[in-house]
């Protein structure tokens, strides 16, 4: 980046958890910067990082959609024998009367998942192309506010946990979605750990600046 | 600009972070210049939210505990358990990890987060001034694993689709598991609503223009 003195405050950072005013010294990809009062991670500089973003979300949604075609879990015990897939078992927990709980875990393992999908290759797609998509910033924001409910890793523990419960009485078989939505939910996490607010935001800045 | 003082806090001398992109800009301005989010310095409303939803985690805390987290039919005959029943019934049948697993994740994380959180909040109210980094620590870790504890709220939703064996064997979900899952939201809500630059507010006090630095 050009060091003119406009682009000056941008280097600015006031740390969010402490409040600390810290000037940032130039930073190179793979470089992270920790608050010196209080330890919290400033920012961290993501080597090609638009690319990262938009080739794990798009990897992540493939998956997505494996994991809701096909057989997602097998049950057989007693000689019965049962097979569910991921929107099954959410209408079977609706059907049992708990349609909120239902809503619950229908947003937090696939519905908020595949919306912030969308939004973060929306945001990536729109840092590679030339100019700026309409509405980046809402989207970024939109998806900066959906991330932390996004609960596919502690899902597949609990399915794990709910394997160790049953594995006594009954079989229980992993059908081709279970392992979709295990590649989903490690793809989803290498595009999380991509994501650094400062860095995501001056590359918009620096976009919306190069285009005036 | 020129005249921020580096190694001071930022409110101190009228500036506020963004909290969508972190961009830096005058107390005074109503939308931040590099994201167009709303700026606010959000800290004298943080308390009161965060203890508004801290009640609502108690509310929900205390049904999610005594009511049945779900009921299993077994051969025509209808149990119940609640969330610390299964526990000792798991610890009975031997099965150790999940039953301490399921007790960190569903009882002792939600109880932590809520004593936590209280805990800062009055140390904040009372105008505490030690030990700002240990307690700053301290939320850092009660906001990373507060979402964890939804594993049990999946664990009844996999058993009720999975063991469905018509007479033989049946799962249904009890009405804990809904008070539980908004118990998890509301504490993850409560944590988020904590502004941990309240805990630094004591030795973050305004610095006079004289004493800036040319950056």
């Amino acid at each position: 980046m050009p060091t003119d003195t406009q682009s000056s405050t941008t280097d600015l950072i006031a740390c969010h958890e402490c409040d600390l005013l810290v000037e940032l010294p130039q930073m190179r990809a793979g470089e992270k910067a920790l608050c010196p009062r209080c330890d919290y991670l400033l920012t961290a500089v993501k080597p090609d990082v638009e690319r990262r973003i938009f080739a794990f979300s798009l990897t992540s949604l493939l998956f997505l959609l494996f994991a809701s075609v096909f057989p997602f879990l097998g049950f057989s015990a007693k000689g019965q024998e049962r097979v569910v897939s991921l929107g099954q078992s959410v209408s079977i927990l609706a059907d049992e009367g708990s349609t909120l709980l239902a809503i619950v875990v229908l947003l937090s393992i696939v519905a908020i998942p595949s919306l912030a999908l969308i939004c973060a290759s929306y945001v990536s797609a729109s840092l590679i192309s030339d100019r700026l998509f309409p509405a980046t910033h809402r989207v970024l924001r939109f998806l900066l506010l959906m991330l932390p409910w996004s609960m596919a890793e502690i899902f597949l523990i609990g399915i794990l946990i709910s394997y160790i419960k049953i594995s006594a009485m009954a079989d229980v078989a992993f059908g081709l979605s279970f392992w979709s939505y295990v590649l989903f939910s490690v793809s989803m996490t290498a595009m999380v750990l991509h994501i650094d607010k400062r860095q995501l935001w001056t590359l918009i800045a620096a976009k919306v600046d190069h285009g005036h | 600009m020129g005249t921020e003082a580096v190694g001071h806090s930022a409110a101190a001398q009228g500036l506020s972070a963004c909290h969508v992109c972190t961009a830096v800009s005058s107390e005074t301005a109503t939308s931040c210049k590099r994201c167009g989010g709303r700026i606010h310095s959000g800290m004298d409303s943080s308390i009161q939210h965060t203890l508004a939803w801290l009640i609502t985690s108690i509310v929900f805390y205390i049904p999610a505990n005594t009511l049945p987290i779900m009921s299993t039919r077994f051969l025509g005959k209808e149990s119940t358990n609640t969330l610390m029943g299964g526990v000792i019934t798991l610890w009975e049948h031997h099965s150790y990890p999940i039953a301490i697993v399921i007790f960190i994740a569903s009882v002792l994380v939600p109880l932590g987060k809520i004593i936590v959180i209280s805990w800062l909040c009055a140390t904040v109210l009372l105008g505490s001034e030690k030990s700002f980094r240990q307690k700053t620590i301290l939320y850092r870790i009660t906001e990373l694993i507060g979402r964890w504890s939804m594993i049990d709220v999946f664990v009844v939703g996999i058993l009720v689709a999975l063991i469905r064996l018509g007479e033989i064997m049946s799962i249904a979900p009890g009405s804990a598991a809904l008070a539980f899952a908004g118990m998890v939201v509301s504490t993850m809500l409560a944590a988020m609503a904590f502004d941990p630059r309240l805990i630094w507010r004591p030795i973050n006090q305004p610095i006079s223009v004289t004493k800036r630095q040319s950056v």
